[in-house]
């Protein structure tokens, strides 16, 4: 051991005591440090063991992009992938596919299933088994129960259904229904549904077992690979079901075409940490790999990592604050006391030079001080870190179990862990050394750098400091005044940043801004206490006269010596201060908090619960009133808006995913907001009372805006405001509604001109004003609140639904067979003079429009047969009179260029011409443009739908004849000649009574022609000539009808005289299939016989032959083609135009925008492009579709069913009624938020059963609370808060309690020689105790009345800094009980460390006191 | 201050360490010129007050000699010893220390703090009123210090500590804290001490200021003892009877050698005059 290390040692044990205290000082601070870092990591965990649980523990996905399926052979990449650094686990899944699932056996598609998402995975893999998540069962078989992962529960095989075992998550039990459980068998439709399976009958629909219900969250679901974030979003959560990867293969495949392939690769990685870095060499890998699947990599973690880390500074930055405090006043005690000590060893030090030490020597020996302290300071102190932390961890998770068991409700089983990191605990144990370092290097500095003679005789530099004597204090005034205003501004810029969170951040509560607006108070704290020592005479002076009754004489002794080592006492009564003012100012803001909770209820229920639900019409308000219990029920609705502020747009999109500001418009029942919530603060005008201001919203187009909107915009009241209303989404296809896939929707949005009614602080209930915290945590950027009526919202709503002027579009469903080529995806033709008088009767529809639409053969390039294509050629029309109205009534066209020699200015007006013109659409031009320039002024060849009749005459070369029963004798078949009037019998002869002959006609003779649409091709009428040899019991013609694959009976032959029949085919069917490839189609005839009384027969068959329709035209000959000329270009295809719907599994599934149209005149295309479906006026022609606009938007639904009815009884066949705006109109006017005001009974079970009937009705519940939920969520919360807070400030102020002892202590000591003389010149012993014990009471009264000081006001300026009408109301308290208790254990423990060192003061040994040194 | 001549070159700093060595083993030359001191001047200033300190004080002390400085409170012999300890700076004025024949020698007011530091620790053996011994360390300890900070050999170390403690007698207690030591063994002590580098001179201030007769007597003793073993002394002190037991006694007066006269009388005659032979 060095001899300086050796002094260093010996100089600690012998003054043991000061030492002993100041380490403990230094441990309490690097204890609450260490406690609050060791608690924030294992927070950390549980948050990143929440997204493992939410998300599974898949880190990476990666999807090829080269397919919409996206579908992959995995078995080449695994090897690839497995060797990238920290790559773990990589399993394969099926996801991305929806099916139809049904809870009933004898259901249909429509009325009966719900489409869910199917989420396919490998329970046997290893890998897969450590990627999945933990779900959080709701219900599952009892077989089960003791499985935690979707993996294992997949392994069960059900008796009835073998391994056909899913499991469903919550979004698809309560689509299911009420009566569905784990356990119960459910019908499932699979994607590639074939002829087995009858969408209209779920019983024929594949049986699977459901073995548990899971939470949505609990498991990875389907992510989009480009917007991981959506994982946590609501549009990701609706009904789904897990499979194991062989079910999920018959599902989504039912046709098996990817047998061993996948859609989705899942990766996990070694550590969360790693998922960017592992991420990227994956890319970087399957670039490499060049195959052509192009494909895309999705870091699921990263983002929600920061996420994680944002939330994680926040809450780390709030409680490292008092933890920091604590280190703090470790480190200001220690200077101090370093301070002192050096003082002390002056003379020590002076000699240790004399004798040769240098100045690093001496500085040296300070240090190694120093450095044991802070060695063994650290070291325990961090030993009991993992104690505070144990305290502050188990106390946080208590309370959140609390909050949770109010709820009833939990989303994940949470661990008690402390996770002790060695980086943290290293960190931990290196701030509090370093921290003792910092602090002794500048006394050991000081220490070395004064003169030896100084040291060796002090001499006092009175010069030097008259010259300073009033910069210094002019300096400090400045920092502090300084400190004061910027802290002070820094506090209110952060409260009123707080807006503005999500603007810097992407979700998550911001770090630094909860830093500035923890630190800020801070600095006017600092700053209060640098002016009041400034002037700590005039204070001391004050506190000794207070004191004088108890000081007596020494009154001018302890004046003295308060004021004798200034920066000692004022570095004392700082640290008192310090505490005490954090203890003062967060008891000011707890306690304010705590105040205004009942207000904070008030304002953030307005009701005694709530339900979030998605869905649900706001008729189910009447329903929750008549549930046990519930004395009222009002619905809100939130909707989004933009305000115009100066010409530019305030607010966002609803398709915007990145936003800072956001306008929310509250849709509230104003009379239920005045009968329940009627405390609303008008700012403006001041003379409207709340029941006017509510009946003015009442009507027309009005609305309230916020206070703060109103200030940040200036907008007055009385002034009109645009707004752009957003009404909803439109999907494209019913599936994308299912799905929430907004990637093709479109925002409907009208713009309106309000009136600002009032301008008011805010409604309870409602988020107004600063709505920041919620929806900064969001990630949803600042919102501001407006109001406006359920009445406005109607009009808007009903005004404006989507679809145009068409209410009601409805055509015949197609015929479907076997063959998957006929007729999917087009409606029947039907004669519209069946279906008028059924128009005309029915009440409630206005008017009406036709439209002859068929997907029909184009060219644009004539001279190229093979750019042909179909598109949907509409005929419409354009000069209609009566209920038959032009199509303008009913498009939602705008034409955006323009053929300028033709007049108009609408679709119709442009088509209303003679000529053969067109209007088309945008995206027809495009699709045009990319096989040759086209434009205005282009022709569009179309392929009339015109037929001529045909005979198709029986040959060798185009018939066959098979041989099922019987024989024939004349040789082989295909030699026969049977053409018209040839009088060459050929003979079929049966030898068992029973004859059965097929007859394939092959429709050779017009190949060409059978490209098109079946229905050009028809089969008319059958020719034969035959007799048979006796009479028998029957013989009859058949032919194969190919939508339903059986044969249809034609007529009977049985005749023995030679006779010459005509027989028909059904035209309302068809009996010609489409060709498939470059193979002729055939009809399929079949002759069956049978003779009770003979064996042997024979038929005799002269001639034979078919009469067929086929196309005038000929399909490779375009330039014969009548040819539009493009007069007009309209906007693409909208959404919720009816021209382009498509089929799925035989039902509408919605409009596709990706398809085009062309228009043309209605007369143009019963002439020239549907000449067969042209009747003898336009009310007799056969019409693909027809469009109703019905009186009462409410009444569609109606109207619809009464058409289908109407419909199927007078004229037949199946209908498609689609029914344009229930579905918006039912959505748009559905209540998001439902207040419930409870009578009697408990508020959570009253909550629990009007969430059963909600979802028992087939809404989602997204989640609900009650008042007392949320009072004790507020309370509990509040109560940690300030447990935490106290809890460190408490033991802050213990540190500064040893300060003042041992400033009082070491005070004394230094002072023993005067008190040895004090007392020879006669002072007593309660003199002595009386003058230290002032002292030392006065110095802590002092820091005690500035804490407070400076507490209140740093307390204050938190409370006013807090934004009004937010979502924390705060009522202005000061603790009084608090202060008076904390002054009153001041005063106690400021007597109590004075007693030592008074006493031993008062016990000195006069003699050697005075003689010492 | 004293501005200090730096060598501007190498050349010259290579004569000077040179001249320097040559020097250092002068002193061992009886008779040898150990401490010139020329024109010594030190003002002090506290406020408005002008103190004349040191008022061209020169002064020389060979090897061997004993040399007492009298005067009353505040003559400035405290500040002269502190100047010549390199504890304080002189206005203006040479110390030199290790004079050589032509004249040359270590002249601390031109000396930069680490080689005062290097005078201090090796050439100069301060003995202070208060002892000044480091109160955690032991008598070895503390006499041991100064060899330990100058790097000594361990055994060589150990060799000396003993010796000296056993020369000042001390030899049974050395290893008591000084709390535990009378105030002459804590003197003692500190003269050990001021050896154990084996310096040029030992520098005295008020050595028995804090003794009683009996420890002031013991304490000259050793002192004399060490200018029979020709180590040079110079000793500050207000007890006029025992600086007669010094080679030479020079009175100090505002900061003035005012008188020098030649002394020399043993320590036991200048006890038996004063206190009839006791």
């Amino acid at each position: 051991m060095g001899v300086i290390t050796k002094i260093s040692f010996r100089n600690i044990k012998r003054r043991k005591i000061r030492y002993i205290l100041t380490t403990l000082s230094l441990i309490i601070g690097v204890a609450l440090f260490g406690g609050v870092m060791i608690a924030s990591d294992s927070f950390n965990k549980i948050f990143l063991d929440s997204i493992d649980q939410q998300m599974g523990t898949a880190d990476i996905l990666i999807r090829s992009n080269a397919t919409e399926s996206g579908w992959f052979d995995p078995t080449y990449i695994e090897g690839n992938l497995t060797r990238i650094n920290h790559v773990e686990q990589i399993a394969f899944r099926v996801s991305g596919f929806s099916v139809f699932v049904s809870g009933v056996d004898n259901g249909t598609q429509i009325d009966d299933s719900t489409s869910t998402n199917v989420y396919g995975i490998d329970p046997y893999s290893n890998d897969e088994s450590k990627l999945g998540g933990t779900p959080y069962k709701l219900d599952i078989i009892s077989e089960l129960e003791n499985t935690n992962s979707i993996e294992e529960m997949l392994k069960y095989i059900d008796n009835e259904t073998g391994n056909r075992v899913i499991v469903a998550t919550e979004s698809l039990k309560i689509k299911l229904g009420k009566n569905v459980h784990a356990g119960d068998i459910v019908r499932i439709l699979p994607r590639e549904a074939n002829s087995t399976y009858d969408v209209d009958d779920t019983g024929t629909w594949d049986q699977y077992t459901i073995v548990a219900v899971v939470r949505d969250y609990g498991e990875a679901q389907f992510y989009n690979p480009y917007e991981s974030n959506e994982a946590f979003s609501l549009s990701q959560l609706g009904p789904l079901l897990f499979s194991s990867i062989s079910s999920a293969h018959k599902l989504v495949d039912g046709n098996e075409n990817h047998t061993g392939e996948y859609n989705l690769g899942v990766i996990g990685v070694d550590d969360i940490y790693n998922t960017n870095k592992a991420a990227n060499n994956i890319e970087k890998k399957l670039i490499e790999l060049d195959d052509g699947l192009d494909w895309k990599v999705n870091d699921l973690k990263t983002d929600n990592l920061e996420d994680v880390n944002t939330t994680m500074t926040t809450i780390r930055t709030m409680f490292l604050v008092f933890g920091l405090i604590a280190l703090i006043l470790s480190i200001v005690l220690i200077t101090n006391i370093f301070n002192i000590i050096r003082k002390e060893q002056e003379y020590e030090t002076g000699m240790f030079q004399a004798i040769g030490a240098s100045k690093i020597e001496t500085f040296k020996m300070f240090l190694t001080q120093g450095l044991i302290m802070g060695l063994m300071g650290s070291i325990i102190g961090t030993i009991c870190s993992y104690f505070i932390s144990y305290l502050i961890f188990s106390i946080t998770m208590n309370s959140i179990s609390t909050i949770q068991a109010a709820g009833s409700y939990s989303f994940f089983d949470m661990d008690f862990e402390i996770v002790l990191l060695p980086t943290t605990l290293i960190m931990v144990f290196s701030v509090g050394f370093i921290s003792c370092l910092l602090s002794s290097i500048y006394p050991s500095y000081k220490a070395s750098r004064k003169p030896i003679i100084e040291c060796l005789n002090p001499i006092e530099e009175k010069s030097k400091r008259e010259k300073i004597k009033f910069k210094k204090p002019l300096i400090y005034a400045s920092i502090g005044i300084f400190l004061i205003i910027g802290g002070s501004w820094l506090l209110f810029s952060s409260a009123s940043q707080t807006l503005d969170f999500a603007s810097s951040t992407n979700g998550g509560f911001a770090g630094d801004q909860a830093a500035i607006a923890m630190s800020a108070p801070t600095f006017v704290l600092i700053g209060v206490i640098i002016l009041t020592s400034l002037i700590i005479r005039p204070i001391s002076k004050a506190f000794v006269k207070l004191f004088s009754p108890v000081l007596k004489q020494t009154q001018l002794l302890t004046k003295k010596n308060i004021l004798r080592h200034r920066k000692r006492t004022v570095l004392t009564f700082c640290m008192i201060a310090l505490t005490t003012s954090y203890l003062v100012g967060m008891s000011v803001m707890l306690d304010s908090m705590r105040a205004g909770v009942d207000t904070t209820i008030d304002d953030l229920m307005g009701c005694d619960a709530r339900v979030f639900a998605f869905g649900a019409p706001r008729s189910i308000e009447e329903e929750i009133l008549t549930l046990d219990n519930i004395d009222d029920v009002f619905g809100v609705r939130y909707q989004n808006a933009m305000v115009r502020i100066d010409g530019k747009w305030i607010g966002h999109s609803e398709l915007d995913n990145e936003f800072n500001e956001s306008i929310n418009i509250n849709i509230i029942d104003t009379d239920k907001v005045l009968e329940h919530t009627p405390d609303i603060n008008i700012i403006s005008p001041k003379s409207l009372s709340v029941s006017s201001m509510l009946g003015l919203l009442k009507s027309g187009n009005n609305i309230l805006i916020s206070s703060d909107f109103a200030s940040k915009y200036n907008v007055k009241a009385g002034e009109l405001l645009e707004v752009n209303f957003t009404l909803g989404l439109t999907y494209p296809t019913i599936v994308d509604f299912l799905e929430q896939d907004d990637s093709d929707a479109q925002e409907d949005v009208v713009t309106v001109q309000m009136n600002v009614v009032a301008i008011i602080e805010k409604i309870q209930g409602f988020f107004t004003g600063s709505a920041a915290f919620i929806t900064s945590m969001m990630g949803l950027g600042t919102s501001y609140g407006m109001f406006i009526s359920w009445e406005t919202y109607y009009t808007l709503a009903i005004q404006n639904l989507p679809g145009g002027g068409t209410d009601i579009v409805f055509r015949q469903e197609p015929k479907t067979g076997d063959d998957e080529f006929i007729d999917p995806y087009m409606a029947n033709w039907v004669d519209f003079s069946q279906i008028q008088p059924i128009l005309e009767s029915t009440d409630g529809i206005e008017y009406y429009t036709t439209r002859m639409d068929y997907n029909t053969a184009i060219s644009t390039t004539p001279f190229n047969p093979l750019l042909t294509n179909f598109t949907s050629v509409v005929g419409i029309h354009t000069n209609s009179t009566g209920n038959l109205k032009s199509d303008s009534y009913f498009g939602n066209h705008t034409i955006i260029d323009k053929d300028i020699s033709y007049s108009g200015t609408t679709l119709e007006e442009l088509l209303d011409t003679n000529e053969n013109v067109t209007v088309v659409d945008q995206t027809f031009v495009d699709d045009q443009n990319r096989k040759g320039p086209f434009g205005l002024g282009s022709e569009v060849s179309i392929f009339p739908q015109d037929i001529v009749e045909y005979t198709l005459l029986a040959g060798g070369y185009n018939t066959e004849f098979i041989n099922e029963s019987g024989f024939c004798p004349d040789g082989p078949l295909d030699s026969m000649n049977l053409t018209v009037s040839d009088n060459i019998n050929k003979t079929l002869m049966s030898d068992n009574g029973l004859l059965i002959f097929n007859i394939n006609f092959f429709m050779n003779e017009t190949i060409g022609d059978f490209f098109l649409p079946a229905r050009l091709s028809q089969a008319i009428s059958l020719g034969i000539e035959s007799r048979v040899n006796d009479s028998i019991d029957s013989l009859e013609i058949f032919a194969l009808n190919v939508y339903t694959n059986e044969f249809d009976k034609l007529g009977d032959i049985n005749n023995n005289n030679e006779l010459n029949y005509t027989l028909y085919f059904n035209l309302s069917t068809s009996y010609i299939p489409m060709p498939t490839g470059m193979k002729a189609p055939k009809l399929e005839l079949r002759i069956v016989g049978n003779s009770s009384t003979i064996s042997d027969y024979s038929l005799d068959i002269d001639n034979l032959y078919l009469n067929i329709t086929k196309s005038k035209y000929d399909l490779f000959q375009i330039s014969e083609w009548p040819k539009f000329k493009v007069i007009g270009i309209i906007n693409s295809p909208k959404l919720y135009n009816t021209e382009r719907y498509v089929w799925e599994n035989g039902i509408e599934a919605g409009f596709n925008p990706g398809e085009n149209s062309v228009y043309i005149n209605y007369e143009k295309a019963r002439n020239i492009v549907y000449p067969i479906y042209k009747g003898n006026n336009i009310m007799n022609d056969s019409v693909s579709s027809i469009l109703v606009k019905c009186d009462n938007p409410l009444n569609i639904s109606s109207i619809g069913i009464t058409l289908e009815e109407d419909l199927t009884t007078s004229v037949g066949g199946s209908w498609s009624i689609v029914d344009i705006k229930s579905l918006s109109l039912q959505l748009r006017i559905s209540v998001f938020d439902i207040h419930l005001f409870i009578r009697g009974g408990n508020d959570e079970e009253v909550l629990e059963s009007v969430q059963q009937y909600i979802q028992d009705q087939g809404y989602i519940v997204l989640f609900g609370f009650t008042r007392s939920f949320a009072e004790i969520t507020f309370r509990t919360i509040i109560d940690l808060i300030m447990f935490i807070t106290y809890g460190m400030l408490i033991l802050a102020i213990v540190i500064a309690l040893i300060g003042l002892m041992l400033h009082c202590l070491l005070t004394t000591m230094s002072r023993r020689r005067e008190i040895g003389m004090l007392r020879s010149i006669g002072l007593n012993k309660s003199g002595v105790i009386r003058s230290i014990s002032g002292e030392t009471l006065i110095i802590a009264l002092v820091g005690v009345i500035i804490g407070i000081f400076a507490g209140i006001l740093q307390g204050s300026l938190m409370v006013f800094a807090t934004p009004t009408g937010g979502f924390i109301t705060v009522t202005y308290v000061i603790p009084w009980l608090t202060i008076i208790i904390l002054v009153s254990i001041t005063v106690i423990a400021a007597i109590l460390s004075s007693i030592f060192p008074a006493r031993w003061a008062a016990n000195i040994n006069i003699i050697d006191a005075v003689r010492t040194r | 201050m004293i501005e200090k001549n730096k060598p501007e070159s190498n050349l010259e700093k290579k004569e000077i360490k040179k001249q320097k060595k040559k020097i250092s083993k002068s002193y061992e030359i009886d008779n040898h010129l150990i401490l010139k001191v020329e024109n010594l001047y030190k003002t002090y200033i506290t406020g408005d007050i002008k103190i004349q300190a040191l008022d061209d004080v020169n002064l020389e002390i060979r090897k061997g000699e004993f040399i007492a400085i009298v005067g009353p409170s505040g003559s400035g012999k405290t500040t002269l010893i502190n100047c010549l300890g390199a504890l304080d700076f002189p206005d203006s004025g040479k110390i030199i220390y290790n004079v050589s024949n032509n004249g040359d020698g270590h002249n601390i007011t031109e000396m930069n703090n680490q080689e005062q530091k290097n005078m201090r620790l090796k050439r100069i053996g301060l003995i202070f009123q208060f002892y000044n011994l480091f109160p955690v360390l032991t008598a070895y300890e503390n006499v041991e210090l100064p060899t330990l900070i100058a790097k000594k050999k361990p055994k060589l170390r150990k060799k000396r500590v003993n010796e000296l403690l056993k020369t000042v007698g001390l030899g049974e207690r050395m290893d008591h804290f000084p709390s535990q030591l009378s105030g002459g063994e804590q003197q003692r002590v500190t003269i050990a001490r001021s050896l154990v580098n084996d310096p040029l001179i030992l520098l005295a201030d008020e050595p028995t200021g804090e003794l009683d007769t009996e420890t002031t007597l013991q304490i000259m003793k050793i002192l004399l003892h060490l200018k029979e073993t020709g180590h040079s002394i110079l000793m500050v002190t207000h007890n006029i009877r025992i600086a007669q037991a010094a080679d030479r006694v020079l009175t100090l007066t505002d900061g003035k050698i005012t008188n020098e006269r030649n002394a020399g009388k043993s320590i036991e005659d200048i006890y038996k005059i004063e206190y009839g032979g006791h």
